[in-house]
This record gives structure tokens, sequence and C-alpha cells, in this order.
């Protein structure tokens, strides 16, 4: 199967590990939830998921039974890629971040560098991010290289450079802007980025946080990238507006994405794209 | 009449009441949150 060159893959981050259920009832937090969530977007036209766990109070977990649990929840019900961020939240000890990986997905999220996180630490040593990434080419799972920063660019580069390309022979990045502590969520920014990415990227996406979410779309858009949204990045459609679900997001994206004369990839051209292996 | 005058006045103010409960819980969901940027939208 060959990717699209007009094709635009949509991955949705539905949850994340910052916003609480009960201030935000709309978030996904259960399986079953994650589930229906998953079904709708994948109708809206998003061919990833990004999937942050919770427990059953509601809570960001690395609980292995759950991770399962959720990455199940979302192949019996869709052909959705799956993606398990990580990240975890920003508490999660180093090593049961890398436990991640034994939950089986698809693909995983790789952050590329210690970042300023509001008011608290997204902690990833360079010891870290190699041992992780030693893992994901060891277990074949297609790494997404996060990259909150400029800085992490550069990061990619050397890790690419000492310990070669992922398993599947691809490398898609996302870059992560707006978040206090990191890159702008500015059209500057983002060419800046996209500049110093390393030859061998094959993809890259982009996602905006709060305000950010228009302007890094559009400017992803017109400089040929994918695009990630979801309620884990944003909870406002527009100024002062809740937002009223993921798919609502993903819809958007793909209205966005479809003036630019770009049409949703489906899950399985995403595999291609990122270089999930069967 | 009197009645559709009725009708439409309660349900402007459950429309009204509606668009508070969503505002005051947006509000709260985007303090409490603890992603950072999400704010940036107040």
């Amino acid at each position: 199967m060959s990717v699209p060159a007009n094709g635009l893959l949509v991955t949705v981050a539905p949850t994340g590990a910052e916003t609480a259920k009960e201030d935000c009832p709309r978030l996904p937090t259960t399986p079953e939830e994650l589930a229906q969530t998953a079904k709708d977007c994948e109708r809206a036209g998003a061919a990833m998921i990004h999937i942050h766990v919770r427990d059953r109070e509601h809570r960001p977990t690395l609980d292995q039974a759950l991770l399962r649990e959720w990455v199940a929840a979302v192949r019996e019900s869709t052909d959705l890629v799956v993606q398990l961020s990580t990240g975890g939240s920003v508490h999660d000890p180093l090593d049961q971040r890398l436990k991640v990986l034994d939950a089986e997905p698809d693909a995983c999220s790789l952050t590329m560098g210690t970042t300023n996180f509001g008011d608290d630490v997204f902690s990833n040593p360079w010891p870290f991010v190699c041992d992780l990434y030693q893992l994901i080419q060891e277990r074949g799972v297609a790494p997404e290289f996060e990259l909150f920063d400029l800085g992490q660019v550069h990061a990619m580069r050397r890790l690419l450079d000492r310990y070669g390309l992922p398993a599947g022979g691809k490398v898609h990045v996302d870059l992560v802007m707006g978040v206090p502590g990191g890159m702008n969520g500015t059209t500057d920014a983002l060419v800046a980025a996209v500049r110093d990415l390393p030859p061998e990227t094959t993809s890259w996406s982009a996602t905006g946080i709060g305000r950010s979410t228009l302007s890094v779309i559009l400017a992803s858009l017109s400089k040929g990238g994918h695009l990630r949204v979801g309620m884990e990045d944003v909870l406002t459609i527009s100024k002062g507006v809740p937002v009223e679900s993921n798919a609502q997001l993903v819809e958007r994206a793909v209205a966005l994405g479809a003036l630019a004369q770009r049409r949703p990839m489906t899950p399985d051209e995403a595999r291609e794209l990122i270089g999930v292996r069967r | 009449m009197a009645g559709m005058v009725v009708v439409g006045v309660g349900f402007v103010l459950v429309t009204a009441v509606m668009r508070l409960i969503d505002h005051v819980q947006l509000q709260r969901a985007l303090h409490r949150s603890t992603a950072p940027g999400l704010t940036r939208h107040l």
C-alpha cells in the first residue's frame, strides 16, 4: 500500500493526563468512553489515537492491566492505529514509563527532552530517552518523536545518529507547541522546527495547545504537515465555548484539511506512513 | 397566547441556565487543569 501524496494523518489525543473528569465530564476516562470516542473519531476521519490511561477513579495511571484493557477497547471497536503515551503524567517514575511498551501498542510517543511544563517539569533525561528508544527498536513499535522545543530537534538528530532508524524504517515526528516552557505555538516556530528536522524524517505532524491550536493547524497544513487534535490539548472550540467532543475537533481538522485539498488518511495508510509493523 | 409566551420564556431561561452551567464548568476545567497553556483562552 502506498501513502497518498495529498493524504492527511489526523491523530486524536482524547484524554491526556492533566484535566480532571469532575471538571470536564465530557473527557473520556473509562475504556467504554474511550471506545465510543475512538469510534466517533474514526468516523470523523482520525487514523491514529494517542492514549493516556485513567484508573477507575479517573486518575492518570500506568497500571499494566489497565493499559492492556484500554488498548483492547480501541482495537475491538475500531481499526485506528493505537499509540500509547510513554509520557504518562509528569509525576510518573521513569521505570514505569518504560513498561508502557509491555501493553504492545502499535506506536508510542518518545519525548526528546526535559521540558518545563507550566509549574511542573516533564522529565526526559537523555539516558532515559536512549533506553526507551532502544526498547522501542527492540519491540518493533513505531515511535512518534515528540518535540516540545527547538533544542529537542537537535536531540533527535543525535539519537538517530547514535542508534539508527526505528524498526519500521520510518521517522515520524509530532511538534507539541504552545506549552509554557516549550516552543511557542506560532507559524514562525513551526517553520524553524521543520527546517531543522533530520533528513531521515519521513513525516511530521503538529499540535497547538489552547489558543494556539488553530494557528498551528493552519501552519502545519501550509507546510505539508499532518495534525494532532483532541481534548488533551484544547478544551475550547472557540473563545469561551467548550469543546463538545473529540470528534468535533477531528471534524474541524478534517474540514480545514479539505480546504487545503488534503483528504484524511485511512488507518492502514497511517500504518504505512509511520512504519507500523504487522 | 399566554401559554405560548410562558413556553417561550421558559425555553429562553432554560437555555440561558444551561449555557451558564457550561460556562462555569469550562472556566473551572480550564483553571484546574494542570495542562499548561490551556488557560490561554481565558
